[in-house]
């Protein structure tokens, strides 16, 4: 975090002769809480968001109640809803897994936000793996949705989480390959040089071969995500939910609000990979940032209402037979160019 | 590679239904699958069954009417025509000019009005929801022109023995040829937004196909039938009202799958629209309905009364004692003979193919179960 | 078309007459199969519908072959006893017959023999009684 705030505290808390420990665990605990709040509130308007382009999309007009002509506390009216509901554990399921599955996907998708750059002096921590730290972390929500499906003990659950898992392992590699081409033009891992290397208004979307990179980026995080073309686990036209589908009330929040915040995070890793992060004329650090992430997630909700969703079969075709070869390709044409 | 595998695998039996969001109606679908590929599929229905053919015999003719809107819901004015085209041979019942060009052009309507819902409802199974609420918006105004001339959206009952209820309202012309002039470029944009999309295409092209001997043998029609290349309208096989008198073309696509059927359906609406035109255009004045006495009591026999609806072959099957209820009212529905070919077109498909196929043939669970 | 059919069955069809398009038929069980291959023979080969109706005395099972060719119906008649009426089943002869065949023995209580799947199919399985049969009062 601010790092001169970060010294003083510690040479203050020092000076009075405390545990240095407990001070970190504070700061630590302090800076978790922080950064929840943050994905709470942004999940809250990224729903809303959603509902008004949607709505707009499909010329209605979407939440205009709660809270004002623009309805921006339906989300949270939504929320409170979802608590009050009854909580049903179906009889056969496995309780243990069905109860834990919701916190599997939402802790590392909170997690995962530790080491996104808000702004030049705003990261929780800059690890020296922060890529590697990403890409294993995001690995664990699938985890959690195959749990889900399995300990439902429904078919259509188990359908669903098992297209999670075809999915997931197979569009991990080419966001993987991605990831690397952007690594090796930085030449490090840690995402300070990451955004380090874009000073200035060289950003790497700019920079050739790494558009290759982009697209490819941006099509495997829609499928990270479970977004339309890629939602079969959650096909609701066909599963009814799928994986999700035996959940009520507050888990079903959790995974809910767990693909809205993997969404936004989704969108502000592919802000600082690509394009510089905080950077911008004239506007505070914090501000271009969050205005390019809300960017992309606008677009990707924009494909999300336009185009049909593919068959699961589709859908690792054309991981393997497309997104690999071309992810190969980026990453040894990033090599030669920028290496 | 050795196909038995190491792991012993069963095969899984799957309900689809009767509460699922692509069933269109109260339908279950047992699907025996492997994996993610259907095996078998035993399609269970009755979820519907009113009973109306039973009630049919202890209701007096005009009494039936409204219950044959319930049949095909989406398409309301099919089912009133069948019925009373039945009833109207067993008494010999000569329909006046007015009243044939008024019927086509309400049966035409209603066809543009179920294509629409089709397209709505196959595009939101395969995930294109935005299409849902264009289609939907589309079919709104047509909805309105219904209200205004008979007061009912959906169930218009708007037909008589020897007629219709009513005439034309005020208004109503100009209305109409606003919405002909509205419909054709939303049309194309459909075709950009959906036809020509990559991820739609992939989809439905080359899945579900029904050959078209097999198509015949089970029955089928309608764009089922005409999607596998034989084109077979009973508009055009065995015309009635003022089908003969009008110029429209038979809308067959060879490719036997569920792109073909989803196009014969987006180019009849065109048609459609051509063939309301033509009847605004040649529009006789007159009477709209015919001289029929106060209570309807057919000789002794029977008649069949044959319409082509939005889904196919729909006929009526009338049987009369004499008596002022029918001795046997029978409805042939065409979904009822679709659904029997779809386990048929699903074999060796997958799960997400099970939602386009049956999206494809566009089954309405009232005329199924009736 | 009558008369073909007439030379090619002579005296099993019970009674034949033209009425417009239909060509309204009667034979007996024993002939039915004969004459639906006659008939799907003679290009009628679109199978319309299989339904009944309860005349009082008998039930009618009327079966609807149209060909698109020449646009007629070729409407074929068996009369079976109210109960315990047996048929042959055409699904051999016609894929579409299964459904239609099954919805007759579930409203009616004819059996179609040589149907590979004779079960109920708009009422449930538990169900007690033939509803369209005239005797047949709902409670």
């Amino acid at each position: 975090m601010s790092v001169g705030v970060y010294q003083s505290l510690m040479t203050w808390w020092l000076a009075r002769g405390w545990f240095g420990w407990i001070a970190e665990a504070i700061w630590m605990v302090l800076m978790a809480a922080i950064v929840t709040v943050f994905i709470m509130v942004t999940v809250l308007v990224l729903v809303w968001l959603e509902r008004k382009i949607s709505g707009d999309i499909q010329s209605r007009v979407g939440p205009n109640r709660v809270g004002g002509r623009f309805g921006p506390l339906q989300t949270a009216a939504d929320a409170l809803k979802l608590l009050m509901k009854e909580d049903t554990i179906p009889e056969g399921a496995d309780r243990a897994v069905f109860i834990l599955a919701p916190f599997v996907v939402f802790v590392p998708t909170l997690l995962v936000f530790m080491v996104v750059p808000f702004s030049d002096k705003w990261i929780v921590k800059d690890l020296n793996l922060g890529v590697l730290f990403v890409v294993a972390v995001s690995a664990f929500p699938t985890i959690g949705l195959i749990m889900a499906g399995w300990a439902s003990n429904n078919k259509y659950a188990i359908v669903g989480s098992l297209r999670a898992a075809a999915q997931s392992l197979s569009y991990e590699i080419p966001l993987l390959m991605a990831m690397v081409c952007v690594v090796v033009a930085a030449g490090s891992l840690r995402i300070g040089d990451i955004v380090g290397a874009q000073q200035g208004g060289h950003w790497f979307i700019l920079r050739f071969p790494l558009q290759l990179a982009f697209l490819i980026y941006f099509i495997t995080s829609m499928a990270e995500v479970n977004r339309v073309p890629f939602d079969l686990p959650e096909a609701e036209s066909e599963l009814v939910a799928g994986y999700h589908v035996e959940y009520s009330g507050m888990r079903f929040a959790f995974f809910f609000l767990a693909e809205f915040a993997h969404l936004f995070f989704v969108s502000a890793f592919c802000v600082t990979l690509f394009f510089g992060a905080w950077e911008g004329p004239w506007l505070p650090p914090v501000v271009w940032f969050l205005i390019k992430s809300y960017a992309l997630v606008i677009a990707i909700m924009w494909i999300r209402w336009t185009v049909p969703r593919l068959r699961i079969d589709q859908i690792m075709s054309f991981a393997w037979k497309l997104l690999v070869p071309m992810g190969l390709a980026a990453v040894m044409l990033t090599a030669l160019v920028r290496g | 590679m050795s196909e038995r595998s190491l792991t012993p695998t069963e095969t899984v039996v799957l309900n689809m239904g009767p509460q699922h969001p692509s069933t269109h109606g109260v339908l279950r679908l047992q699907l025996t699958l492997d994996g993610e590929v259907v095996t078998d599929c035993q399609p269970v229905i009755g979820y519907l069954h009113r009973g109306i053919e039973k009630i049919g015999e202890a209701r007096t003719y005009p009494q039936i009417l409204p219950y044959t809107d319930r049949l095909d819901y989406l398409s309301s004015a099919s089912n009133n025509l069948a019925y009373l085209q039945a009833v109207e041979k067993l008494m010999g019942v000569e329909v006046p000019e007015r009243a044939k060009y008024l019927r086509v052009i309400l049966l035409e309507f209603n066809r543009i009005a179920s294509h629409l819902m089709f397209v709505a409802s196959f595009a939101n199974d395969l995930a294109a929801t935005t299409m849902f609420l264009y289609c939907l918006r589309e079919r709104e105004p047509i909805m309105d022109l219904f209200e205004m001339w008979t007061g009912a959206r959906l169930t218009q009952s708007g037909m008589r023995v020897g007629g219709l209820a009513w005439d034309l309202p005020d208004g109503f012309i100009e209305k109409t040829r606003d919405y002909l002039k509205l419909l054709p470029p939303r049309l194309a944009e459909y075709d950009r937004l959906l036809s020509g999309n990559r991820i739609f295409r992939v989809r439905t092209e080359g899945v579900g196909i029904l050959p078209p001997e097999e198509a015949i043998d089970y029955g089928c029609s309608g764009p089922t039938l005409r999607g596998s290349g034989v084109s077979y309208d009973v508009r055009r096989a065995e015309p009635y009202e003022v089908y003969d008198q009008l110029d429209f073309d038979v809308i067959a696509f060879p490719a036997c799958d569920c792109m073909a059927r989803y196009q014969v359906r987006m180019d009849e609406m065109r048609q459609s629209l051509r063939i309301i035109e033509q009847c605004l255009d040649r529009l006789p004045d007159g009477e709209v309905i015919a001289k029929v006495p106060r209570t309807i009591r057919p000789p002794a026999g029977e008649a069949y009364g044959r319409v082509e609806s939005p889904r196919g072959d729909f006929g009526c099957w009338v049987v009369s004692d004499g008596g002022p209820q029918p001795a046997r009212v029978r409805f042939r529905a065409p979904s009822f003979f679709h659904l029997a070919a779809l386990p048929r077109m699903l074999r060796g498909w997958k799960i997400g193919d099970v939602v386009a196929i049956l999206g494809s043939i566009d089954t309405v669970l009232g005329e199924v179960d009736r | 078309m009558l008369d073909k059919l007439k030379s090619q069955l002579g005296e099993a069809i019970e009674s034949a007459e033209e009425v417009g398009r239909e060509l309204r038929l009667r034979v007996g069980a024993g002939a039915l199969i004969r004459l639906v291959q006659a008939c799907q023979e003679n290009d009628f080969s679109y199978l319309a519908d299989i339904t009944a109706a309860d005349t009082g005395t008998e039930l009618r099972v009327v079966y609807r072959l149209i060909s698109f060719d020449t646009g007629q119906h070729a409407v074929i008649s068996v009369g079976v006893p109210r109960s315990g009426g047996r048929l042959p089943s055409l699904t051999g002869l016609y894929r579409g017959a299964d459904w239609p065949e099954r919805e007759v023995y579930d409203l009616f209580g004819v059996r179609f023999d040589g149907h590979p799947n004779l079960q109920r199919i708009l009422l449930t399985d538990d169900w007690e009684g033939h509803p369209l049969l005239k005797s047949w009062q709902a409670k």
